[in-house]
């Protein structure tokens, strides 16, 4: 569904990606995790095609990225930003509508089982009982709900998610996470997310990608890429990692650093573990 | 109610309120007529009306016809090109300021006019050699402005609000050295720069009128992509909107349908800036209704403020210019009182 081979991209003379090479199928939820400035938001971008590349190549469904009519495109891609969306006026219903325009003729008329999308979506989002208020009444997390309604209302085969839970409290990342789960497990959709918290990604997702530096540097299920070892590589820190005690995915926990760190032993004692 | 509906009623609506202002602009005037008298005239010279014998003189038929009519129709159009250019303008750069002179377009036919005017040659290519300057410098402004803006094939549109702004600032100081080098005693690059219908003829309304009937269309066809563009540019982007290929049509665009209003009536101001921000604020954010809506209620604006710019202190002239400003800067002062109290937030 999306390979990607030997991305670069460059800016400002840093190469913010470095030779990236990857292929993922159809029908899972992988991650993208990785130390701030590695890349990951560049790379979805690239694959959303919104930014272009100086070396490379990115294929959507078979077909290089570029080559795609934006409309078409939109069609079977939707991208849900870290970014809300702007306190406009525009009624909830009016911009989960809009995620009909790739659909639709100049009026946005004709087209009768969007309408029908439209309204199951934000059933299924709880937001009925806000469809005709206007965006700029609505809080951060239900402004964040009503952009990944107008992504669902794409109907999109792959849905790209950039760090969507920035801006929400605790209860809202799960509450959306759980969300995007169902939707695509339904539909059998794959979904494409750069998180943020490591421990969120080790829940939802199937695969992790890290990036470090602009370069892949690990690829697997996150049993096998969050362990101690590849954590303090990429992101410099000491965790200690457990298994979940529902689902024994790796969780991660944090200390502090300081003095009272000493890194050289406990390199030996991982050393010695491995 | 379904949008299609909605568009029909409202602008039917506001067409029935253009046309009762024409109409009443029509009656009122310096000559004195009976507005029983317009209307019989106006009547007689519908197709198929037949009517009575004539009860005027060729010479009220005259004013009414070629005097007024035209002038109003003028007014009309301006008013329609201004209207439908800033709500494009506004639709593509989403500023809340930008108006159809945020690029340049304003200052750029002003230093064209002002300097033909100064070197004399307002009649070296006959009656049309001022508008075609005006039009000709406006658009070289405009164009000017963009490759100031344009890297990477791309244009943020902070850098085309500030390349705009530095522009004008530039041709504003040329035209004032102008104004100030004229020995003229009513000086007439004042008067241009003021804007003005007076004195204009059937033949400037018909140089405005394909500019007005082949822009609304082609910047309404817009409308939906400008709609998504108000939740910001990546957003229409993920939808399927060619964003950068937008801006560029619709600025452009815009940008020709306010340099052949300037072009003839000079630099009329706030009305492309107040009308759509009136039009949305009654009727919502939807650029579907914004663009028909700000064309007719711009032609219904004009209409007003050119009737009082030529009855109010008749037998002279204030200046339209003048007149839509003292009209318009007040109510833009509401607008952000408004605003301000919470009352009108918009998309910003």
């Amino acid at each position: 569904m999306i390979e990607v081979d030997g991305l670069t991209i460059e800016a400002g003379g840093r190469r913010i990606l470095d030779g990236v090479s990857f292929r993922l199928e159809a029908g899972g939820w992988y991650g993208i995790i990785g130390p701030n400035g590695a890349g990951k938001s560049t790379l979805l971008a690239a694959i959303s095609g919104v930014r272009r590349f100086d070396a490379g190549s990115v294929r959507l469904f078979g077909r290089p990225v570029g080559s795609w009519p934006r409309r078409a495109l939109a069609r079977r891609l939707a991208v849900l930003q870290q970014e809300l969306l702007p306190r406009t006026a525009f009624t909830v219903r009016e911009v989960v509508l809009m995620g009909r325009y790739p659909y639709q003729n100049w009026f946005g008329g004709s087209d009768e089982e969007g309408e029908v999308l439209v309204d199951r979506v934000i059933g299924t989002l709880g937001l009925s009982a806000h469809a005709h208020r206007r965006l700029d009444t609505l809080s951060g997390g239900e402004r964040q709900r009503v952009a990944l309604a107008k992504a669902m209302a794409q109907d999109p085969e792959l849905l790209l998610l950039d760090e969507p839970t920035t801006y929400l409290d605790i209860g809202y990342q799960i509450h959306l996470l759980d969300l995007v789960r169902d939707w695509r497990r339904a539909g059998n959709r794959t979904v494409v997310a750069v998180l943020h918290d490591l421990n969120l990604a080790a829940q939802y997702c199937d695969r992790l990608l890290v990036l470090r530096e602009g370069r892949l540097i690990a690829e697997g299920p996150p049993a096998d890429v969050l362990k101690p070892e590849t954590i303090r590589r990429v992101f410099g820190i000491e965790p200690v990692v457990l298994p979940h005690p529902a689902s024994g995915v790796p969780q991660l926990l944090l200390k502090p650093g300081g003095p009272d760190a000493k890194p050289a032993e406990r390199r030996t004692a991982d050393t010695a573990s491995r | 109610m379904k949008l299609p509906v909605r568009i029909v009623i409202w602008s039917g609506a506001a067409l029935l309120l253009l046309a009762v202002s024409v109409v009443w602009s029509l009656s009122i005037g310096s000559a004195g007529l009976p507005a029983g008298k317009v209307w019989s005239i106006l009547i007689h010279r519908l197709p198929f009306a037949g009517g009575s014998a004539p009860d005027w003189t060729p010479m009220e038929e005259t004013i009414v016809m070629q005097v007024r009519l035209s002038r109003i129709a003028l007014a009309v159009l301006v008013g329609a090109c201004l209207g439908m250019a800033g709500a494009g303008f506004q639709g593509v750069l989403r500023n809340p300021l930008a108006d159809p002179y945020t690029l340049g377009v304003a200052s750029g036919s002003s230093v064209g006019a002002a300097l033909v005017m100064t070197l004399g040659l307002q009649t070296a290519l006959g009656m049309w050699t001022v508008p075609s300057a005006a039009f000709l410098s406006g658009l070289i402004a405009v164009f000017a402005v963009l490759l100031l803006a344009r890297s990477n094939g791309q244009m943020a549109v902070e850098t085309l609000i500030l390349s705009g702004v530095i522009l004008q600032a530039f041709l504003g100081a040329f035209v004032s050295l102008m104004i100030s080098m004229s020995e003229d005693e009513v000086n007439q690059i004042l008067f241009w720069v003021l804007g003005s219908l007076s004195k204009k003829s059937w033949d400037h309304a018909l140089l405005v009128l394909p500019f007005a009937v082949l822009g609304l269309p082609f910047i309404a066809a817009f409308a939906s992509a400008m709609n998504l563009m108000s939740l910001g540019e990546r957003h229409a982007a993920h939808l399927g909107v060619h964003v950068e290929w937008t801006k560029l049509t619709v600025l452009l665009a815009s940008t020709l349908v306010t340099a052949a209003a300037v072009s003839v009536s000079g630099v009329v101001g706030f009305v492309g800036l107040v009308v759509p921000h009136l039009v949305r604020l009654i009727f919502g954010p939807d650029y579907r209704l914004i663009v028909p809506l700000s064309a007719i209620g711009g032609g219904i604006y004009v209409v007003w403020a050119d009737t009082l710019a030529r009855t109010a202190l008749s037998p002279k002239e204030i200046p339209l210019g003048v007149l839509t400003a003292l009209v318009g800067a007040p109510f833009f002062a509401w607008l952000l009182w408004r605003r301000k109290a919470g009352l009108g937030r918009e998309d910003a």
